[in-house]
């Protein structure tokens, strides 16, 4: 005997047509919204231009009206902290040196970029390189430049070499995007194009005029700049014709200092390069002698000069930061004028993405909580809520004692607790710096079902993971898994604490309703709200949760025990996924 | 959260001789809302994937070309006494392949030669993805072959899985996050689990409905698939605890893999395809020991796929489940013809692949490869054939889907290999072998007679019974609703019982209403009257209520009543003349102090009434104790006179009496003329009902 779930859903065409109404937006200006914020929108903005939001960014913007919200928002980064060699309590100075070869190396706790690079990778300092990103990211200003950061490296996707040099050059990499986050994508894809990342990535470092490598060439016009729409004509010649400009491009390696573009003349096709009609038949004049990267400069007018690039990039940011699916509506009324923008405007993406971000058409209520919540967004939010600027305050203090110094030294902590940030997006379905292909992640290119993607059963079920042990349910030692080469920990969140940040704690309703806002967007029914207050009251009135709550607000052993089946219904909404 | 209840279809089929196509239903009878078993014999398809380039020179070695094989790779060349001559062939097996030659001599192994693609790619990750999508290498496909075969054969997944047709999951992977083969264009075909553990790790269900707004159509499948997650897992469990293993697996990894995949198979499981994965394929150092070429990780893993086929056929010969089967290896890329001075081998192209199955049709296909005379590290195995070819076989002649089906799968026409024997290929998987099939290329999911011509049908979902209401015994106000999707056809429906003929057409939008039925078991029959001989019918019944019960526990501190009830799903609660409704068979009812009268009823008048008196005390409060002249009893509440009692320790009763309450709500009792000892004061009135323990000094 087995029991089923079995959906009768009658398919009636009439009912269909009418709901479609619910899916369209309403506006499709970009004019200036010019009303002050609701709370609902203001979540909506926020969350689309954070990577996760917590209580400090909404702090951040508190009493500010819409213009200042904005301003605030298109503001760049206060700071930029270069990675630093903190995984040295596995692996040390000496060993660095010796054995992976990279002498001479950076002391403990000091920025490595332009340090020699090992010949071998230690698997560690590629983890370090990522939870550095992961910090940036977790430790943003209430500002968009990170976003845009992260949405460029899934429309120019790459990861850290497998082989020797790697970690540096993803380094520059990550560098040459957060530098160009506000700036001009023509100019970005000019210096992508030799960016030593992205020539060892796709094979430019090592192709020559006798059989030029087509690789970056495709990936350059069919996923960086064209793409494969409807509106993309380019033909197989122009890739070659493109690949013949990319020959003789080598690097050096070895040494301090970023690694270094450097031109073999003799290996580089110095012939003319005719590109076809979709690129208005232009021939890019072949340069002797060590000047060729100018070809490639010819290469960036001519691609932009056409029209699709602007749609192309038009397109990919819409679908980024609005919703991924567009209707013929959308195409017409605001990619146009987004991509007539962007051919105006030398492709700024700051100025085009804020037009997009202010605009009338952004705060439809059709996209509130219309995304499947990414990975990264899942579990930011979390992390800045509960574990990363607040960290030290929300773990338990006799677990703190007892931990390791490696995850205690303010030096080297990242490294490891980090570490399980990367953990737990690996097992939702995502690792930054490792895309699938080259293409990047499917849920941000795959039409139409776009973020569905991110849902399969095993995902679903790691996000259900995760919630336990943030919530502290799950086995006998739930918490964050930290594992560090000789052992591992576990760091569960002291709610009591965390309690104290809340207005009115003792207030069973105001309780619920603040943790409801710190965590989820969208509207949570009357029967959700009556689960989450009864997983922790139990039945019992309202007066008595006030009354048990003022005698044990610092009692860590009663309360945050009661406390952990309320977090831990809330991690479990499916509202907590959508954004 | 309440699961829904629903009726479960039974199909009869015609009175003609007929073989419903891939999904037959065994007849038994429904009891309630318990579902009858569905179990199918459909055929299976295990994957088993080599990861890391598998050497094929080393697996399937060519008798006739020993020589040059030994020239370019000395360090790991295995005599051939060492080797598993196949009879009648010009190859033999590595020698930890003992089971495969056995299956070769009972004709259950077909071995196809020099399988590669295209535009071979030599990197891991490139090369496994083409092998998974069905790429010719030329450029990155986002689907896998499987994935889109599973969506086509099933457009409604995963929206209106799963369902009465196919229960289980499509496919299933064990191993970590759904692998690009499964990979539709919609969604993820597979059920993907790490190890048998994980088959039950339960999400917060929940059953809502929501708005059809974009925000609503995410939760809705988020819900879906968390759903899917717990109701396959369920299932999985269920496969998996029913079935016994009889000839046991060894400990590693992967033959737990091929032993879970045993235990689902027998336990009923009607999942159709299985992928599990073999790593450390990859021997570019110590393919074999510098001392003995027979040992060293490449035999381990042979090793390790030649025992747990041999146990996974050991159980399913026992249990007749192997009739079902059809086992494939494939790997990335085979590896070079010449080894490197580490006892190893770098990537290479071509490979060969095993086919496994009792209805193979056992040979080895294609020629031996040629190893040049001084062969380099240019010379690399020549290409025969494209998996593709392999890929469209199985499925035109396995797992069911015409040529055309495997030509849109695969986007190009492949030529086939014969891969299962002629006689047991069933190419528009009818049920009816090819041989027999009258009518080839018959649509996917169609009844058919014993030709293999399409019969008349329709599915059972198109019909929709339920059971409204419940009747009270001797009360006939049970009703029976009915309806039908297809509203092409004009219906007759007959319920055991009843005399009328009702029917279900556009005029009453193909559904009704049949009220005024008492308690019992009914049939209900579907005919149309324009397809003689067609009938579908359904079992259900409908009972009498479960009696209304209750119970109450009184909550001092809240002052309210906590009641548990049960037998219905709304209740009409009156507390104290006041009138309540609710839906949970949890409610708290607010008791005011001295008697309370709680009287709960339902909408079904024949369940009677459940009824509680609970007097809630004031709370006395006494002073001092011990006590030497008064003791000062304050009274909270509104009541103004209260009776006094005091017992002696033994139960003598020494005082009685009534006393007023004026404003300071506090009396005196006089204790002075009682001698030391231990009294029992009761006090009672309007609203207090309690008693305590005193001490006088």
């Amino acid at each position: 005997m087995f029991k089923l779930f079995y959906q009768n859903k009658k398919i009636n065409q009439k009912i269909t047509l009418k709901n479609n109404l619910n899916l369209k937006p309403q506006t499709y200006s970009l004019e200036e919204f010019t009303e002050s914020l609701s709370s609902k929108q203001l979540n909506h903005l926020l969350n689309r231009v954070l990577v996760g939001t917590s209580k400090r960014h909404f702090d951040d913007v508190l009493g500010f009206d819409f213009k200042k919200i904005i301003e605030k928002i298109f503001t760049p980064e206060s700071k930029f902290v270069e990675p630093k060699y903190d995984w040295y309590y596995e692996i040390n100075k000496d060993e660095m040196e010796n054995q992976w070869g990279a002498k001479p190396f950076v002391d403990p706790g000091q920025v490595w970029i332009n340090s020699v690079e090992p010949n071998h990778q230690p698997y560690e300092k590629t983890r370090s390189l990522n939870c550095w990103i992961y910090k940036c990211i977790l430790n943003q200003d209430t500002s968009i430049h990170w976003k845009i950061v992260y949405f460029l490296h899934t429309l120019v996707p790459t990861n850290v070499e497998q082989n020797s040099y790697g970690q540096k050059a993803s380094y520059y990499y990550w560098k040459l995007l957060f530098d160009n986050a506000f700036g001009s994508y023509k100019d970005l894809m000019l210096k992508m194009s030799l960016e030593p990342q992205m020539m060892v990535y796709l094979d430019v470092w090592r192709s020559h005029k006798d059989s030029p490598n087509e690789n970056y060439a495709r990936e350059l016009l069919e996923l960086y700049t064209v793409g494969k729409g409807p509106g993309s004509g380019f033909l197989e010649s122009d890739i070659y014709q493109i690949a013949r400009i990319f020959t003789g491009f080598r690097l050096t390696r070895m040494g301090e200092g970023p690694h270094q573009v450097v031109y073999e003349d003799f290996a580089h096709d110095t012939g003319d390069k005719k590109l076809s009609s979709f690129f208005n038949n232009h021939t890019i004049k072949g340069r002797l002698g060590q000047n060729y990267s100018e070809e490639v400069e010819d290469l960036i007018d001519i691609i932009f000069s056409i029209d699709e690039p602007s749609k192309f990039l038009a397109r990919r940011i819409y679908q980024f930061f609005v919703n991924p699916v567009i209707s013929s509506e959308i195409e017409l009324n605001i990619i146009n004028k987004l991509s007539e923008d962007l051919r105006a405007n030398n492709y700024n993406l700051g100025k085009t993405i804020k037009r997009l971000i202010s605009s009338k058409h952004f705060f439809d209520s059709v996209f509130f909580n219309s995304i499947i919540k990414p990975p990264l967004e899942y579990l930011s939010s979390i992390y800045k809520e509960l574990l990363f600027d607040n960290y030290f305050e929300y773990v338990s203090d006799h677990d703190w004692e007892s931990q390791p110094n490696k995850i205690k030294d303010l030096e080297t902590r990242d490294f490891y607790i980090l570490d399980s940030f990367r953990h737990y997006l690996y097992m939702t379905g995502f690792e930054i710096n490792n895309p699938p292909s080259v293409s990047g992640w499917i849920p941000y290119y795959q039409a139409p079902e776009f973020d569905k993607f991110w849902i399969n059963t095993y995902t679903v079920t790691q996000r259900q993971q995760f919630a336990n042990r943030i919530g502290g349910k799950g086995e006998s030692n739930a918490g964050i898994h930290v594992y560090y080469f000789d052992g591992s920990t576990s760091l569960r969140i002291d709610y009591t604490k965390y309690l104290k940040s809340f207005s009115d704690p003792s207030n069973i309703d105001s309780l619920i309703d603040e943790c409801l806002k710190r965590f989820i967007l969208s509207d949570v029914d009357d029967i959700t709200r009556n689960r989450l207050k009864n997983s922790i009251t139990n039945g019992n009135s309202d007066e008595h949760w006030t009354e048990y709550y003022n005698q044990n607000k610092n009692n860590y052993w009663s309360l945050n025990q009661r406390l952990e089946h309320l977090f831990h219904q809330i991690f479990q909404l499916i509202e907590i996924n959508i954004f | 959260m309440e699961r829904r209840k629903f009726l479960h279809n039974i199909s009869h089929l015609t009175a003609l001789g007929s073989v419903s196509s891939a999904f037959p239903f065994s007849n038994s009878f429904l009891n309630n809302s318990i579902l009858s078993e569905t179990f199918t014999r459909d055929k299976i398809l295990i994957l088993i994937e080599l990861t890391g380039g598998n050497d094929g020179l080393n697996t399937v070695i060519p008798l006739d070309q020993l020589s040059n094989l030994y020239d370019a790779r000395k360090n790991i060349f295995i005599p051939e006494n060492k080797t598993l001559e196949l009879k009648n062939s010009q190859v033999a097996l590595h020698p930890e392949l003992g089971f495969f030659r056995e299956l070769h001599n009972q004709d259950r192994l077909k071995i196809i030669q020099n399988v590669g693609y295209e535009y071979p790619n030599l990197s891991h990750f490139f090369s496994m993805d083409y092998w998974h999508s069905g790429s010719d290498g030329s450029k990155y496909i986002d689907s896998g072959w499987l994935g889109r075969y599973l969506e086509l054969n099933h457009p409604k997944y995963p929206d209106a899985y799963p369902n009465l047709n196919f229960p289980h999951p499509l496919a299933v992977e064990i191993g970590y996050n759904t692998s690009l083969m499964f990979t539709g264009n919609k969604s993820f075909t597979s059920y993907v689990a790490p190890d048998i553990n994980n088959f039950l790790e339960k999400i917060n269900e929940t059953d809502l409905s929501y708005q059809d707004t974009i925000e609503g159509q995410k939760k809705s499948f988020l819900q879906l698939i968390s759903n899917h997650s717990n109701i396959y897992g369920e299932e999985l469990k269920s496969s998996y605890e029913k079935s016994d293993i009889e000839f046991e697996f060894a400990n590693d990894e992967f033959s737990k893999q091929m032993r879970t995949v045993c235990k689902l198979i027998k336990g009923g499981l009607n999942t159709r395809i299985y992928k599990i994965s073999l790593g450390g394929f990859d021997t570019h150092t110590f393919q074999v020991e510098g001392s003995d070429v027979t040992k060293g990780m490449h035999a381990i893993l042979l090793r390790t796929l030649n025992n747990s086929v041999k146990a996974l056929y050991e159980n399913l010969d026992k249990s007749g489940d192997s009739e079902r089967i059809l086992l494939m290896t494939y790997s990335e890329f085979g590896r070079t013809i010449i080894s490197n001075s580490a006892y190893g081998t770098e990537h290479g192209t071509a490979a060969p692949m095993f086919i496994i199955g009792n209805k193979v049709n056992s040979s080895i296909v294609g020629q031996n490869p040629i190893i040049p005379k001084n062969s380099t590290w240019e010379n690399d195995i020549e290409r025969e054939f494209d998996f593709k070819q392999v890929y469209a076989s199985v499925i035109n002649q396995w797992l069911g889907g015409s040529k055309k089906t495997a030509e849109h799968i695969l986007f190009k026409d492949y030529d086939q290999i014969q891969i299962i024997g002629k006689e047991y290929v069933d190419s528009d998987n009818d049920g009816v072998m090819d041989i027999n099939d009258n009518c080839s290329d018959t649509p996917e999911g169609s009844v058919v007679d014993l030709n293999g011509c399409v019969l008349f049908t329709l599915a059972a979902n198109n019909y929709s019974v339920k059971t409204v209401s419940a009747s009270c015994i001797g009360s006939n106000n049970g009703k029976i609703e009915v309806s039908a999707q297809d509203t092409s056809y004009t219906y007759q429906v007959n319920i055991s019982g009843v005399d009328t003929t009702y029917s279900l057409s556009a005029d009453n939008n193909h559904s009704l209403v049949i009220e005024d039925l008492e308690v019992g078991a009914y049939t209900i029959n579907f005919t149309i009257d324009s397809q003689q001989g067609y009938i579908q019918s359904f079992e259900t019944s409908i009972t009498e209520p479960a009696p209304l019960q209750g119970k109450a526990q009184v909550d001092y501190f809240s002052k309210t009543a906590k009641l548990k009830l049960s037998g219905s799903e709304v209740y009409y609660i009156e507390v104290n003349g006041q009138m309540m409704a609710a839906n949970s068979n949890d409610f708290s009812a607010p008791l005011k102090p001295g008697k309370n009268i709680i009287k709960v009823t339902t909408p079904l008048d024949c369940q009677g009434v459940y009824e509680e008196v609970l007097f809630m005390s004031e709370k006395l409060r006494y002073f001092p104790n011990p006590v030497q002249n008064e003791l000062n009893i304050t009274v909270p509440g509104t009541d103004s006179e209260i009776n006094i009692e005091i017992f002696t320790d033994g139960g003598a009763n020494l005082y009685r009496g009534t006393h007023s309450i004026n404003g300071s709500r506090t009396i005196q009792l006089p204790m002075s003329r009682y001698k030391s000892g231990l009294y029992i004061v009761t006090g009672s009135g309007k609203t207090v009902n309690e008693s305590f323990k005193i001490i006088k000094n």
